[in-house]
């Protein structure tokens, strides 16, 4: 749950956010450049986050599949399709005795002309309910990320707006929470297939230096040394 | 575990039926207990031209079991080579469940349906293993079923033209989602006739 995982939906692409802290003991930061994205395809990609075991284990089984699919179909699937095939193997893990703990983000980028909505984002949590949002997000980040996408996501987001908008989650997950993203990944899917962006980090808080008045007794005050 | 994976997600949904015309209507928040996620989650769905079931419950289930209910409902079609009447789709549905008796899906659902040559209109309800119902006026399930049911029953009138029974519909179901937390955000409403289905979206209270 310390785990952010965010998605954004634009005008023609989707950007992919994740925090990159690895976690140990609810204490412990192990390391400092996890990376949670999987690829699907050439337009389309996962962000997974929960259970360290399961997230992989899962994430490169539905991976692996969809690649397959593509190798016998000769066609590729879209981010939808993606999306659908992934709950359907989390539903189905669900039910049996060792389920998967992971909650995942799926967006990419339909290369389907004829597809109405071409920039597909989909939320999809460990009990494998699935909705499709213009903000989503996993983990206490959530409380933050699709707040302030209520706030400010509009049609039409353009990247820089887009990205202005990630940088305010992240100033606020920086200030509000107890375990501090020290760095956030950013990845950019379009026409153009998927991209890595600059780094992320939160904003630096600056506190005042107390004053010297602070460190006054009551007794200081009222003048009873002399 | 079984009551609280019932409103673990919240939403709710309604059907009553009229002369000769039939509506459901559902909410469209998804939430994860207190907090609200999504709000164009709906929870209705088309199989065939004149039947409509709604799902109310856990919405990994509700999505589970709608997409199991599509995949028997086109192979039956296949396979008989005739359109799905809305009693046959009830106690396939009914069927699926019970399948599951002793590790149930975390589903109510409401089955409505008309029949087009005659104006026979079908609503029925069942709960999580199958429980089959008669055919009512009027149904509902989810978290606010308690407050919607009083309401419709105070709205509900016989023989009612699809105007009467949209307005009816959606009164009921407006002034009791307001009273329930875990479901709302606006609704969609479904009136089936014999010759058009009408899709209406309610905005509601947004709170």
């Amino acid at each position: 749950m310390v785990e952010s995982i965010i998605g954004i939906r634009g005008k023609d692409f989707v950007i992919l956010a994740q925090d990159t802290n690895t976690t140990k003991y609810g204490i412990l930061n192990m390391k400092f450049d996890t990376n949670r994205l999987f690829k699907l395809s050439e337009h389309c990609a996962m962000l997974a986050a929960g259970e360290p075991g399961d997230v992989v284990q899962f994430a490169e089984y539905v991976g692996k599949n969809i690649q397959l699919y593509k190798m016998i179909n000769g066609i590729e699937l879209s981010p939808h399709a993606c999306a659908n095939f992934t709950r359907h193997e989390m539903a189905t893990s669900l039910r049996s005795r060792n389920s998967f703990l992971a909650n995942l983000v799926v967006g990419g980028f339909s290369t389907n002309e004829r597809d109405q909505q071409r920039v597909q984002l989909y939320s999809i949590d460990y009990l494998g309910a699935m909705i499709s949002a213009n903000v989503v997000a996993h983990g206490f980040c959530q409380f933050f990320a699709l707040g302030i996408g209520d706030r400010l996501w509009k049609e039409d987001l353009t990247v820089e707006e887009a990205l202005a908008m990630l940088q305010i989650m992240v100033n606020e997950l920086g200030k509000r929470m107890a375990a501090y993203p020290h760095c956030v990944f950013v990845r950019i899917i379009d026409a153009k297939g998927i991209r890595v962006l600059e780094n992320m980090y939160p904003e630096k808080i600056h506190v005042a230096k107390p004053t010297e008045g602070d460190l006054q007794t009551t007794a200081d005050m009222m003048d009873i040394h002399s | 575990m079984g009551d609280d994976m019932m409103s673990y997600n919240g939403g709710v949904a309604l059907a009553m039926k009229g002369k000769e015309c039939v509506a459901i209507v559902c909410d469209k928040r998804y939430g994860i207990q207190n907090k609200t996620v999504a709000t164009n989650f709906t929870k209705i769905f088309q199989y065939g031209d004149h039947c409509f079931v709604a799902f109310c419950g856990l919405a990994t289930d509700v999505q589970t079991v709608s997409e199991r209910l599509r995949f028997r409902t086109n192979l039956y079609e296949l396979r008989e080579q005739r359109k799905l009447k809305p009693l046959v789709l009830y106690n396939m549905l009914t069927n699926l469940l019970y399948e599951r008796r002793f590790g149930p899906y975390f589903v109510y659902a409401l089955v409505i349906g008309l029949d087009p040559k005659t104006g026979e209109t079908y609503v029925f309800d069942s709960d999580n293993i199958g429980a089959i119902s008669d055919n009512v006026n009027l149904a509902t399930v989810g978290t606010a079923s308690d407050y919607i049911f009083g309401l419709g029953e105070l709205f509900f009138k016989p023989n009612m033209n699809a105007d009467e029974l949209f307005e009816a519909t959606s009164q009921a179901f407006l002034n009791g989602v307001d009273r329930d937390s875990a479901s709302g955000w606006g609704a969609v409403v479904y009136v089936v006739e014999k010759d058009k289905v009408t899709v209406r979206e309610l905005k509601g209270r947004q709170d």
